[in-house]
């Protein structure tokens, strides 16, 4: 039986799925460092930048997709700054993080309603986005898979530098790591965590554009990934942007491999299992992060 | 008299810092015992050891003759001992008389089930922590602000009514963190005064004190710890004559007022 | 605090809000009021069971409906496959909630805020999973159907408005204990443990012991609810039983007053009746319903309960200086 398995498939679609995992993670890491806030909005934030993508400017306005992705991302960071603006810094400041978390999941409703408004209920595709397939032996390398690996190490790498190098990411860094210190410094607290969000959405906007060829567009398309990557992040170590990746990627293996073992219909549970594994036995993830 | 509480050998080391090192120590039942030592010597860090908040590496502590190393903070509350903390623990959401009557969760033995069932007993617990709570409001004289949400109190009422929250268990040892930080001189003699008030009335204090003007006044013993390790012990007089101290911790020679 | 005067009049008011209720049901033989009505009964034992975890101990529970779909299936099985009788079936609720809560309340001692919420979100997904897969059991995605309504000596109810009295019955039991709890020490005690639990510790408390009896409460709630839901709809299907609805759940708590047992009928009646009140913005509704419950989350982050109290406390302020400037 194992004799006609592909196993190299399963590593494939594991790091490729696995990658969507840690972008996720990195987006809420990011937003969490900054606010000190858990994102439950993240999965409206990635349907709307796919239905943005797809909906709008391809399938609406016919653009190129060099385009469509361009002003999608320009559209997302708008969008994070306002989200910023009206709802993540007045919920930040207040006393238990319970409000705050309710805040966001109504935040993800409205985003999901003014989707499904915007766009009709009915699941599309983008014709002819990374569809195409190459071949390696007997396995299937969908272009998709590989755009998502190089699109995700790109970015990784882009954060990195960008945290490490540049005036604002530094300041962001700060912020994250003690507010009232970095507005002592001088640095715009507020403008920084407007900055951070903005970068957050952008990258969930990344993330649907990515999804696009994998799910077809619709207001549920990244109910599962959002979930998972919130246990990505937690089983690499919360606050960790590292950790994100190496979360995701083992995610992603290993929903793979564990289909070898149960049912196919339990793949949506091993996320679960594996976090809730950890949280019992070590629960700050793979690598400690410096900021819980 | 007999020591209430009893420090022996007791180390606690996080990671390679030493925080306590080797201190041993009696509190005399029925006294004022300060502690007392530079920033970062390690007093609140025994302070934490004797609540069960840390587990110690080292040593063992005894509580009425009972050895309490390594138990639950609850536990150890329930024993006898009672806490006031250097930043006022306090429960922003309730008024001053709930804050109390939580201090008395325990004085009320009905179990969750039973409280449902037995109508008529819980009736009474809920009224005898109630009134408990009042007077020991009118015995700290903050009956006044009995109905204010605690956010809304001023810093010096906050302090006090930790305090009257800490005795509602009628605690034989009172553990009081930096009591008088934060405090103007005014409120501080009152304080002091409310302190040898309990003191009268039979309870140990222990605290953790830098105010000197608070320390030496009222303090029948002091211990002086620098680097986690005993350095001095005595009466007032003979610690500040005790050039170890002077060197670590005083500076000048401080007088005492009497 | 209320004093005595103000809370006869609470009272007073619940009372009379109840019966209004009765009387909706009583008059109408529009089955529609009924079951929105019966569906109230439920969702008000829910949130009066999240209420002592989010509420008054502060975690954030997500897994509502995966505490709800595991007592509405154990009594969906236990009388119909098993074949027993409603009512003892009824108190089987007790031992499905006691386990939950200690299945969830162990893990609420290790993990805070965040964390904790995610493993009930996992704990509500797997129990949904587990619906929905285990189809010898559960009927999977077929559903579950064929329940029996409870039946009591006097008559058998299975009108949707002889079903009603029932219900009521069960949620103002609910109300009635809820309300013994959460204004006494154990209130104080779970409030005690959100707001400082160091403190609560130096005073004796057991923290451990007592976020598990939160737990094990809203397991126990939750389970009783879930009863209700079964022999009210008469047929269960995982598809009820979504992330989604716990979110309901925890915004009726939000909305209606967290902490507060009033708090929780007003969020539940609010989140309940309004959909159907507004059906002509059917589209519109969600939007502006979560529009309204983030403004809240921010300006009014405790929730309608503590407002109105803090309205009435000034008018009567007021009317007290008129009268004394009358004197």
């Amino acid at each position: 039986m194992f004799a006609n398995l592909n196993l190299m498939q399963f590593v494939v679609t594991g790091i490729a799925m696995g990658f969507i995992y840690s972008l996720v993670a990195t987006e809420y890491t990011l937003i969490y460092n900054a606010t000190g806030l858990v994102n439950f909005a993240h999965e409206s934030f990635i349907v709307l930048g796919a239905y943005l993508f797809g909906g709008t400017f391809v399938r609406a306005l016919g653009l190129p997709f060099w385009l469509a992705i361009l002003l999608t991302i320009v559209c997302m960071a708008v969008f994070g700054i306002i989200v910023s603006m009206i709802v993540l810094n007045p919920l930040r400041n207040l006393q238990f993080i319970t409000y705050a978390m309710f805040g966001t999941m109504m935040l993800s409703r409205i985003l999901t309603e003014v989707a499904r408004l915007a766009w009709g209920p009915i699941p599309f595709a983008v014709p002819g986005f990374l569809r195409s397939s190459i071949k390696i032996g007997s396995t299937f390398m969908p272009s998709s898979y590989i755009y998502i690996i190089a699109v995700s190490i790109v970015i990784v790498t882009g954060l990195q530098v960008f945290f490490k190098m540049t005036k604002m990411g530094k300041a962001m860094i700060c912020v994250s790591q003690n507010k009232d210190a970095a507005a002592l410094m001088g640095i715009n607290v507020t403008r920084s965590i407007n900055m951070t969000v903005a970068i957050s959405a952008v990258l969930c906007g990344i993330i649907g554009i990515l999804a696009t060829p994998l799910f077809n567009i619709s207001t549920g398309m990244a109910a599962s990934a959002a979930l998972k990557g919130f246990c990505a992040g937690v089983i690499g170590g919360f606050g960790s942007y590292p950790g994100a990746i190496i979360g995701g990627i083992l995610i992603g293996l290993l929903e793979q491999f564990g289909t070898l073992l149960f049912p196919t219909v339990y793949k949506d549970v091993v996320a679960f299992a594996v976090m809730i594994l950890f949280l019992l036995i070590r629960p700050s993830g793979i690598i400690k992060a410096k900021k819980a | 008299m007999s020591a209430i509480l009893k420090l022996v050998d007791v180390t606690k080391q996080f990671g390679g810092l030493t925080a306590v090192d080797d201190l041993s120590m009696d509190v005399e039942t029925g006294t004022i015992h300060s502690l007392i030592g530079p920033n970062g010597s390690g007093k609140t860090t025994t302070t934490n050891l004797i609540e069960g908040v840390y587990p110690v590496t080292n040593g063992k502590i005894y509580f009425k003759n009972t050895d309490i190393t390594g138990k639950e903070t609850h536990e150890i509350a329930r024993y006898g001992l009672g806490r006031t903390f250097q930043n006022i623990k306090l429960y922003n959401t309730m008024t001053a008389v709930e804050n109390v009557m939580v201090g008395g969760h325990e004085l009320a033995r009905l179990g969750l089930l039973a409280s449902l069932v037995r109508v008529r007993d819980f009736n009474r617990e809920e009224r005898m922590l109630k009134e408990k709570a009042e007077e020991l409001l009118a015995y700290v004289g903050l009956s006044g602000i009995r109905d204010e949400y605690v956010k809304n109190l001023p810093y010096g009422k906050k302090k006090v009514l930790e305090l009257a929250r800490a005795l509602m268990t009628d605690p034989q040892l009172l553990l009081l963190d930096e009591p008088a930080a934060g405090l103007n001189p005014s409120e501080r003699s009152a304080f002091i005064d409310l302190l040898n008030r309990i003191h009268a009335n039979g309870k140990t204090l222990f605290l953790i004190e830098h105010n000197m003007d608070v320390v030496m006044n009222i303090s029948e013993m002091i211990t002086v710890i620098n680097f986690g390790a005993k350095i001095a012990e005595g009466t007032a007089a003979e610690v500040q004559n005790n050039p170890d101290v002077i060197k670590a911790y005083l500076g000048e020679r401080y007088k005492v007022k009497k | 605090m209320l004093t005595m005067k103000k809370k006869t009049i609470v009272q007073l008011i619940a009372w009379a809000v109840a019966l209004a209720a009765v009387l909706i049901v009583f008059k109408s033989s529009n089955v529609y009021i009924q079951s929105i009505m019966n569906m109230l009964m439920y969702n008000i034992v829910l949130v009066l069971g999240l209420n002592f975890i989010t509420g008054l101990t502060g975690q954030m529970n997500l897994g509502t409906v995966g505490m709800l779909a595991l007592g509405a299936y154990t009594y969906g099985i236990l009388t119909v496959t098993a074949g027993w009788n409603p009512w003892v079936a009824l108190f089987a609720m007790f031992a499905v909630g006691f386990a939950v809560g200690r299945l969830l309340g162990y893990p609420s001692l290790r993990l805070k805020g965040f964390y904790l919420s995610l493993t009930t979100i996992g704990f509500g997904e797997i129990i949904r999973l587990l619906a929905t897969n285990i189809e010898p059991l559960t009927g999977g995605t077929m559903g579950f159907g064929n329940i029996k309504r409870l039946s009591t000596w006097f008559y058998t109810s299975q009108a949707k408005s002889d079903y009603f009295y029932l219900l009521l019955a069960f949620a103002v039991a609910a109300i009635v204990i809820a309300n013994r709890i959460v204004n006494s020490k154990w209130g104080r005690a779970f409030k005690a443990v959100r707001d400082n639990p160091e403190a609560a510790e130096a005073s004796g408390i057991n923290i451990s012991r007592l976020k598990i009896q939160a737990f094990t409460l809203a397991a126990i709630y939750a389970a009783f609810g879930g009863a209700m839901y079964a022999g009210y709809n008469t047929y269960l299907n995982p598809s009820g039983f979504t992330l989604e609805y716990s979110q309901n759940y925890v915004a009726m708590l939000m909305i209606g007053g967290i902490g507060t047992v009033p708090g929780c009928i007003i969020g539940a009646t609010i989140v309940t009746i309004l959909p159907e009140m507004l059906r002509k913005f059917a589209d519109y509704y969600w939007i502006m319903f979560c529009t309204v419950c983030i403004v809240m989350a921010i300006l009014v982050p405790d929730g309608l309960w503590p407002l109105i109290k803090k309205l009435f406390a000034r008018l009567s302020n007021s009317a007290q200086k008129r009268k004394a400037k009358v004197a």
